[in-house]
């Protein structure tokens, strides 16, 4: 009894070392960039998740509620308080007023830089419980420890990343945690819970839809597999009634679970389980002949009226038909051909296998030996399991960024099969002891050693080796600010850089604090968050016709841009340009967006085909076609290009073309104001209207003329010294 | 003097007239091959030159495998059911009001018989579809886009782009009832359907079995997770070619974001290896060395169950170490630059 106590203490000890290690592992592992940079928010959508924190911070939480932002998508406006999932900034501000209150003052910029990393640990702890709940604790801790380091989660939860992401995975494993407890015991205590944080993963990211519709789904096989039972019962109706009411709190969704067909599965299967459990109510009521009639006659009338009463409330619009971004999901194509703006974004690209390996490692071929080895079993918790390792590998296969919410049920099955394979093989207590099957030669035990030595040995190197993969991986691939670039010197030793705080700087400094500044979307997060200017068009992407008409002017020759420009009291424009360097994110290779997209809302003044050479080629160089010189986006980036070199001809390094000076012409109605030290950010002011009346061209052309006909007048001001 | 003028005059205008076909005349040629005129060096400019009242369409196109293009070959079956759509609405090339007619034309490269073609279009890369309109003058012509995707898509896009160009509303798509398949299917589901009746018992064991639904959404998950969805949407190509065209290339070498198709089999089969092996350890071993626990007379034989134990286990291991060796030797093809590599066969890599 003893010995069992003193056991228990050293199994809890052991428990706790690993967990505050793998805890260590999880956050240190994601601190390569702040180590290499310094503490700084990444790329593009955490600067308005920053912006928007250090808003709440500083005007209180009803004030963010109700925020209306007139500093972006000018002249309209965002309300933002309406429009945004406040769980990120809410916990984070919670998490600053905490450390204030015990006497930590801690910068909000520190607070928002290290969330991730903090909340990676907790999603460690929840992935463990879950998978306990699906093995046993063995299974528990290999899951924790993978997902801790497995760098498809990592890519979304390095120290600066900002991200709704960064928490909704926490708590997307906390929420399925609670819910499979809930439904091994039918506990109110654990679906309460389970809702709680459902309402809070609604607060925090849109993706909260997957659990809306997996759990449902969960419940659906279970029913058609013949496993109903009241455990299921009271744990789906308190889950989806508490759930569903606390998720309308948050007024971005407001009425969407009772009105938004991506929550109708949620709905229906809350009324099946009331006619199944009436059904088995009935069942043991009366006879097997009278309840199979009643069976028949009732479900074909509640489906007719259901598939009726759903087709006619879409109908008459009281529900609203799927969203864009949902059906992209299915049909493949339908991004491609109605909504050029979502297709536009890398993330929602396709994935090639690469990324699967590359983000998992060997846990992806361990991953479908673990599926099947649940199937072996099935009991109701792995079906649920099953249901979202099928349902997540299909999405993760059709968006790259989807990848991360297949990462953790990965790693809870390959934990599941690394712990069943050392339960078989890691047990090295022999038999010896067993009288009747007499005594085992020395033969046989070596021969028993030795499978289970190499077993063991070589997963334990397989284990070793992803560790060392996931450690490169989140070191090379995915610890990059993006906001400040690494290079090397030409002398190899590393440069930073940093054209674009230093852009964002200049416009801080240099202009009206009111100046609105054009730009693609891309950069109107960061230019609100570093500059803090008002910008036309920025990541939200709410408003596509806004969108189009930047992509418009930036398509359009510049005196057609400049009248767009100056309709939308637009005071300067930004473009990004990668030529010089060789950086190929730039704004000539988005280009073909902005004409896709604004030729959707103007076929007839911005064709595509235009922008191509005749073979259909997209070049910049002496071949491109009229339309592509003539475009403001042209202009702009490669306006005093051929100046660095030799005046005449310049060298695209991005696209490997020469770029001609007769080319890029004149620029009469734009001057330019700032371009960084590479070159990557380049700023043109919108030229005023010229005094008398003409226009800028012809301004352009006679100042042009002026200038070739007159020598340099020297103006002489009269000397103006002190008489003495 | 001036009767010589009027009469140059008259035999040109006759000349032009005379070379050029009048719709009648195209509308024979096309019904002489198969509703496609083919253009050649001898008969291009009669074909496309002088006044005529009817829009052109010209495929410039190569479908010699010794070429290797593959959008060619692609574009084949989708330009002839493009035709057939036509000419099934409108035997004489005719539009509906009578007052427009459509032709089309193809040229598959032949040194010898249509390089003339090639050259009058300056086509350097094929395939190209050309536009040609009767208003403009001859050797004057627009191309039409062909679209990324295959299949009816491309057909439908390439459909639009003609009627907004001609102004002929009544074009319509007319694609072949394939009956083959449909026998087929009915077929096929009349005998599952019979067999199934005949043994019901069977039949629900079948839907019953875990191993078989296990085995099933394995497969998916695998084909899933080895980029079959890449394929599906972009349409990848199924293998590369090299650059002098005497090899296949299997992998996109150095991308990865980008794959063929074969790539999606090679590493899907791979993973499945991989799998089995695992799953192999895990369940057949312990069931191998179970059975061979006690020899036939029912006497305990550890001696020879560990035996097969461990040459089955190390079996199995070995494979896992080959197969994961070269799925990371793979993926060091893919991702330039990853240090990792298990099993190094001498000489390569």
């Amino acid at each position: 009894m003893a010995q069992n106590q003193a056991l228990r203490w050293i199994q809890l000890l052991l428990k706790c070392t690993i967990f505050l290690s793998m805890t260590g592992a999880a956050v240190s592992s994601r601190l390569f960039s702040v180590i290499r940079f310094e503490s700084i928010i990444h790329e593009f959508d955490p600067w308005f998740n920053f912006r928007a924190t250090k808003y709440l911070v500083n005007h209180g939480f009803y004030k963010f509620l109700n925020w209306f932002d007139d500093r972006t998508w000018y002249p309209l406006g965002r309300v933002t308080g309406g429009t945004l999932y406040p769980g990120l900034m809410t916990t984070s501000a919670a998490v600053w007023h905490g450390l204030r209150k015990i006497g930590l003052p801690v910068d909000i910029r520190n607070v928002c830089v290290l969330f991730a990393p903090a909340f990676s640990g907790v999603t460690a702890w929840a992935t463990y419980h879950l998978t306990c709940e699906i093995k046993d604790s063995g299974a528990g801790l290999l899951a924790a420890g993978f997902i801790a380091i497995a760098p498809g989660y990592i890519s979304r939860s390095v120290a600066g990343s900002y991200d709704n992401e960064a928490i909704a995975i926490t708590l997307l494993m906390v929420t399925f945690m609670f819910w499979i407890k809930a439904m091994k015991t039918g506990s109110i205590m654990h679906s309460t819970f389970a809702a709680v944080f459902y309402f809070y993963m609604v607060s925090a990211w849109g993706g909260y839809v997957f659990i809306t519709n997996l759990i449902p789904l969960h419940i659906f096989l279970l029913i058609l597999m013949g496993r109903y039972s009241t455990r299921l019962y009271s744990a789906y109706t308190t889950w989806y009634a508490i759930g569903t009411l606390a998720s309308m709190q948050i007024p971005f969704v407001g009425f969407l679970p009772i009105r938004s067909n991506d929550h109708m599965a949620a709905l229906g299967v809350f009324g099946l389980m009331q006619v199944v459990a009436l059904g088995n109510f009935v069942k043991s009521q009366v006879s097997w002949q009278k309840f199979k009639t009643v069976m028949v006659l009732s479900l074909a009338f509640l489906l007719a009226v259901g598939i009726c009463g759903l087709f006619a409330l879409t109908y008459f619009g009281y529900i609203a038909p799927w969203t864009g971004r949902f059906y992209s999901l299915w049909d493949t194509n339908y991004a491609k051909i109605h909504i050029p703006i979502i297709a536009s974004v890398s993330e929602h690209q396709p994935t090639a296998w690469p990324a699967f390996f590359f983000d998992t490692q060997f846990l992806i071929w361990l991953f479908p030996a673990g599926v099947f080895l649940l199937f072996l079993e099935l009991k109701d918790e792995h079906v649920f399991v099953i249901a979202y390792s099928v349902l997540c590998s299909y999405f993760a296969g059709v968006m790259v960024r989807l990848m991360l919410t297949l990462t953790p049920i990965i790693c809870v099955c390959a934990a599941v099969t690394i712990s069943k394979l050392f339960d078989v093989y890691a047990d090295f207590s022999f038999p010896q002891d067993n009288a009747a099957s007499g005594a085992i030669s020395r033969k046989t035990r070596l021969m028993t050693l030795i499978t289970k030595l190499t077993v063991c040995a070589s997963f334990l190197g397989y284990l070793y080796l992803f560790v060392y993969h996931c450690t490169w991986v989140t070191s090379n691939a995915y610890s990059s600010p993006s906001v400040v670039l690494p290079s090397r010197n030409q002398d190899g030793s590393p440069a930073l850089i940093d054209d674009f705080r230093e852009a964002y700087y200049w416009l801080r400094m240099n202009t009206a604090e009111d100046a609105k500044v054009a730009s693609w979307w891309d950069y109107g997060y960061q230019i609100g968050g570093m500059a803090d200017r008002t910008t036309l068009v920025d990541n939200n992407t709410w408003n596509n016709t806004h969108i189009a008409i930047v992509g418009k002017a930036m398509s359009s020759p510049q005196d057609k841009a400049y009248e767009i420009l100056k309709e939308h009291d637009v005071d300067y424009v930004l473009v990004i340009f990668g030529g010089l360097i060789g950086f190929s994110g730039d704004d000539i290779n988005k280009f073909l967006w902005m004409v896709r997209i604004s030729e959707g809302i103007w076929p007839d003044e911005i064709k595509e085909r235009e922008y191509f050479t005749p073979s259909g080629e997209y070049r910049m160089d002496a071949m491109a076609s009229q339309t592509m010189k003539d475009s403001l986006m042209y202009k702009l980036s490669y306006y005093r290009f051929p100046s660095v070199y030799n005046g005449v001809e310049g060298m695209d390094r991005v696209r490997g073309q020469r770029i001609r000076q007769q080319d890029i012409g004149e620029l009469d109605y734009f001057e330019e104001v700032f371009t960084s030290e590479n070159w990557l950010v380049r700023l043109y002011k919108l030229k005023e209207l010229d005094p008398i009346g003409r226009d800028l061209r012809s301004a352009g052309e006679f100042d042009r003329n002026a200038a070739r006909g007159l020598k340099k007048r020297i103006a002489r001001k009269p000397a103006l010294d002190f008489r003495v | 003097m001036r009767v010589s003028l009027l009469t140059n005059l008259v035999a040109a205008l006759l000349a032009s007239v005379c070379a050029a076909l009048s719709n009648q005349a195209l509308a024979k040629e096309a019904s002489k091959q198969k509703g496609v005129i083919k253009l050649t060096n001898a008969n291009f400019e009669k074909v496309l030159g002088g006044q005529k009242d009817a829009y052109l369409v010209v495929l410039l196109t190569s479908t010699n495998p010794a070429i290797g293009c593959t959008l060619c070959a692609e574009l084949e079956p989708e330009f002839d059911l493009l035709t057939e759509s036509w000419l099934h609405d409108h035997p004489a090339g005719l539009s509906a009001d009578g007052e427009r007619a459509l032709f089309f034309a193809k040229a598959d490269f032949d040194a010898k018989k249509n390089s003339k073609v090639f050259v009058h279009f300056n086509a350097n890369n094929v395939p190209r579809l050309l536009f040609i309109s009767p208003e403009n003058a001859f050797g004057t012509f627009s191309q039409i886009n062909l679209p990324g995707e295959p299949g009816m898509t491309r057909v439908a896009a390439i459909m639009s782009a003609l009627k907004e160009a001609t102004g002929i509303a009544d074009f319509e798509l007319h694609q072949p009832i394939n009956w083959g398949s449909i026998a087929v299917t009915a077929v096929a589901t009349a005998v599952i359907v019979a067999v199934v009746r005949r043994n019901k018992a069977l039949a629900a064991k079948l839907v019953a079995c875990k191993s078989i639904w296990g085995l099933g959404t394995v497969f998916i998950i695998v084909i899933w997770n080895s980029g079959y969805m890449f394929n599906a949407i972009r349409g990848s190509q199924f293998a590369g070619m090299s650059q002098n065209g005497d090899a296949v290339i299997y992998f996109m070498e150095g991308q990865q974001q980008n794959q063929f198709g074969i790539e999606t089999q090679i590493v899907s089969v791979i993973y499945g290896i991989l799998a089995a092996c695992t799953v192999g350890l895990i369940t057949f071993v312990p069931y191998a060395a179970n059975f061979y626990a006690k020899d036939k007379t029912g006497r305990p034989s550890p001696s020879k169950a560990s035996f097969v134990e461990m040459i089955l286990t190390l079996s199995f291991l070995i494979t896992l170490y080959a197969v994961y060796s070269a799925l990371m030797a793979v993926f060091g093809l893919k991702s330039s630059g990853y240090p990792f590599r298990l099993l190094r066969l001498p000489g390569k890599y």
